[in-house]
């Protein structure tokens, strides 16, 4: 058998080729890097995440208000400015300086005068309704965060209602507030040492992988690995054609070289280079992005041996089907980009619809990105999932490659 | 038993027939040219017998078959007795000469210290051995064609099939591979030579075979052939040619010439005796004397294969 000949020369051919070492290589860490980028992380730096600007106008000039805020400072995801009057804080808004305005009106403390205890314990009902419009505070949000003025609302609605609680309850009974109080400050010293360290730095950095890595690259790095790693479609196809359009296939078909030798012979070079490439980009996802590895790496290359498996044999199949250099541009290149999309290469796929999740399932990136999201992405990976990741992308190879080399004598 | 014997060999394609009982052999050591116009069937009949085309109908032979067996293309154990030379140029521009010489010769085997050698005969057999690390991309058509040449002869075939080898090369290119396919077929090796150019299968074919849709019309020596072909005899005469026409009607072909006067062609049938010709041109002579036509040139010309087989098939080689 001349496979390993046929291997050899189309290696060669290969990486004397440098559009497939860009395209290969070179793009998808571009394309990893830019969405990294996009999405504010900076390579391996872990920047914090971007805080909600909240300005604030406060025209109430009582110690209630004051104490609201001092609560909602307390908020570190918040980027608290205080702002003059309403008519700048409106303008801010709209040039987007603040994500959200909270203005505290001149009557808050009017209307927390005005509260009885029954309004505290059931804030839905009786004076305030469940809004703090009802204690003269409004909260509105730019156009970016239009939701987050909702969330903004019920914040500042607990705020006031925690802040405010205790002086209407002591103004309705003093004697059971005080005993109240008493018992509250005793219990509130004893659990605060408890929650001390539990509480440091909470909310102040982003969410972690469970393994320690940079979320983004966690996502980014395996959906671009797999989604490039089948770009080895269109070079595959683009190899074939040439060989046919050469002559050199009628050279090698009188050759003693059998059909199956000449089809292994041509697919081995592009599995490994397809290794290469998903090796290289794993680890310059590890080296310049922060990529975690995860707890299980000893996992990774069966997966990535079986995706490789799959889009080599896929790149067989699609041989067969077109017969011209700007068949696979167009056939190819559709093929590669609509199964990144419905696998969740180009989002990923928790953020998918649960129909779009199923629907993936048909393709091998789907699979892939399944087992790699166990490895990378979780503190105890399920391995029989992982497994079966395998199994599916080695069984998807299978397929292809039969239909590949049934189609190959086909239309020889 | 001869090198290769095609017998009866048919294929057609949407039912029209490419290849039409087709029958030749090929000695070891002789030079067989294949000739026919575009679509005449060449290379259809070229690659059945080079296994790449199952034949609707018909046997091809090769004499290393074991016991003799008859079969319908070349089989696994035929790969190593023939070697093929595609009209386009099946060799890969992105590596070098040696190296393209060297991935052929491992295909049929060779590792080691034989394939270095035949690599480098092969390489001096060619032309190449100075330019022999050049990246093909690089080398003129002519050293591409004699690479393209050269990849076919690596694993010393009994047979080459060389389809157009000289098409678009320069004199110098054409004359050393003309050269190397004599040497090829004195050292014992069968050719089938498959050209547009009538002179050269003229000159180095030792027999011919002329195809025309799928049909071998002619087989045989080239003399032999241009033997039993006529030679006509031309007229330049000072005349029109609308006043001698109707005159001359069934003797000789009378046509108009560039600047004054017109040719008068009196042409010897298929396999014509020398003596009906004469007593043609002794007719025309007299009725141009008659006429009082000044006959200015009188010349015979022999002819040739392109003639023959316009006489065969009524069109051109090269339509």
């Amino acid at each position: 058998m001349n496979a390993p000949q046929v291997s050899k020369k189309d290696l060669k051919l290969l990486v004397r080729d440098r559009r497939s070492v860009f395209v290969l290589i070179a793009m998808p860490l571009a394309f990893i890097a830019i969405l990294g980028l996009s999405t504010g992380q900076l390579f391996s730096q872990r920047e914090k995440a971007r805080k909600v600007r909240l300005g604030i106008v406060n025209e109430d000039t009582s110690d209630f208000s004051g104490r609201m805020l001092t609560e909602v400072y307390k908020l570190k995801a918040l980027q608290i400015e205080e702002i003059a009057d309403r008519k700048q804080a409106k303008r801010r808004l709209v040039d987007g300086d603040i994500d959200v305005m909270v203005m505290i009106g001149e009557h808050y403390h009017d209307c927390v005068e005005k509260l009885d205890v029954v309004d505290v314990v059931y804030p839905d009902k009786g004076v305030l309704d469940g809004q703090l419009e009802n204690l003269d505070v409004h909260v509105q949000a730019g156009a970016f965060l239009a939701n987050a003025a909702q969330v903004i609302d019920q914040l500042v609605f607990s705020f006031a209602l925690k802040t405010i609680s205790p002086y209407v309850l002591e103004k309705s009974d003093s004697e059971l507030a005080n005993k109240l109080f008493l018992k509250a400050k005793r219990e509130a010293v004893k659990r605060e040492a408890a929650k001390k360290n539990q509480a440091d730095g909470e909310a102040d950095e982003l969410p972690q992988a469970p393994a320690g890595g940079n979320w983004v690259y966690q996502i980014l790095v395996p959906s671009y690995t797999v989604m490039f790693v089948f770009f080895i479609v269109t070079f595959m196809a683009r190899s074939f054609i040439e060989e046919r359009d050469l002559q050199t296939l009628k050279r090698l078909r009188i050759a003693p070289i059998s059909r199956t030798g000449l089809l292994v012979g041509k697919t081995i070079p592009f599995l490994v280079v397809s290794l290469v490439q998903t090796v290289l980009l794993f680890l310059a996802g590890k080296l310049f992005f922060g990529m975690s590895w995860g707890v299980e790496p000893w996992f990774l290359p069966a997966v990535m041996v079986a995706t490789s498996l799959a889009a080599t044999a896929l790149g067989l199949l699609v041989a067969t089907l077109v017969r011209t250099d700007s068949q696979v541009s167009a056939y190819g290149t559709f093929l590669v980009l609509i199964l990144a999309g419905l696998s969740g290469c180009l989002m990923p796929r928790s953020w998918q619809p649960e129909l779009m999740q199923k629907m993936g399932l048909i393709t091998p990136h789907a699979w892939a990105l399944i087992g790699y999201d166990q490895l990378l992405n979780r503190d105890e990976p399920d391995l029989i999932l992982v497994w079966r990741c395998v199994g599916v992308l080695m069984a998807f190879a299978i397929g292809f490659f039969a239909v590949g080399w049934w189609r190959h004598r086909r239309v020889d | 038993m001869s090198l290769l014997e095609v017998s009866h060999l048919k294929k057609s394609f949407n039912g029209k027939p490419a290849v039409d009982d087709l029958s030749f052999r090929v000695e070891a050591g002789e030079i067989f040219g294949l000739l026919g116009p575009n679509g005449a069937g060449k290379s259809t009949a070229m690659m059945m017998i080079a296994g790449l085309s199952r034949p609707d109908a018909g046997e091809v032979i090769f004499s290393s078959d074991s016991n003799g067996n008859s079969h319908g293309t070349a089989t696994r154990g035929n790969r190593f007795v023939l070697g093929l030379v595609p009209q386009e140029l099946a060799i890969y521009p992105d590596l070098t000469g040696r190296e393209n010489l060297s991935f052929f010769a491992q295909i049929y085997g060779m590792r080691g210290a034989r394939l270095r050698e035949r690599v480098d005969h092969v390489l001096d057999q060619i032309g190449l051995a100075e330019n022999a690390d050049q990246y093909v991309r690089a080398f003129s058509g002519g050293m591409k064609r004699r690479l393209n040449f050269g990849a076919g002869l690596l694993h010393e075939p009994q047979l080459v099939i060389l389809d157009e080898p000289t098409v678009g090369v320069d004199p110098q290119s054409r004359s050393h591979l003309l050269e190397s396919v004599e040497r090829l077929a004195a050292q014992g090796v069968g050719i089938i030579f498959a050209s547009h150019y009538m002179e050269e299968a003229e000159s180095i074919c030792h027999r011919v075979a002329i195809i025309d849709h799928g049909r071998l019309l002619k087989c045989g020596k080239p003399e032999e052939l241009l033997e039993a072909a006529r030679a006509d005899v031309h007229l330049h005469i000072g005349a029109p040619a609308e006043r001698v026409e109707d005159s001359l009607r069934g003797l000789a072909d009378v046509s108009r010439l560039d600047g004054h006067g017109s040719q008068v062609v009196v042409r010897r049938g298929q396999n014509e005796e020398p003596a009906a010709i004469e007593k043609r041109l002794a007719s025309v002579l007299e009725r141009l004397s008659t006429m009082g036509v000044e006959l200015r040139s009188i010349e015979t010309r022999e002819h040739n294969l392109e003639q023959l087989f316009l006489d065969l098939t009524g069109r051109n080689l090269r339509e």
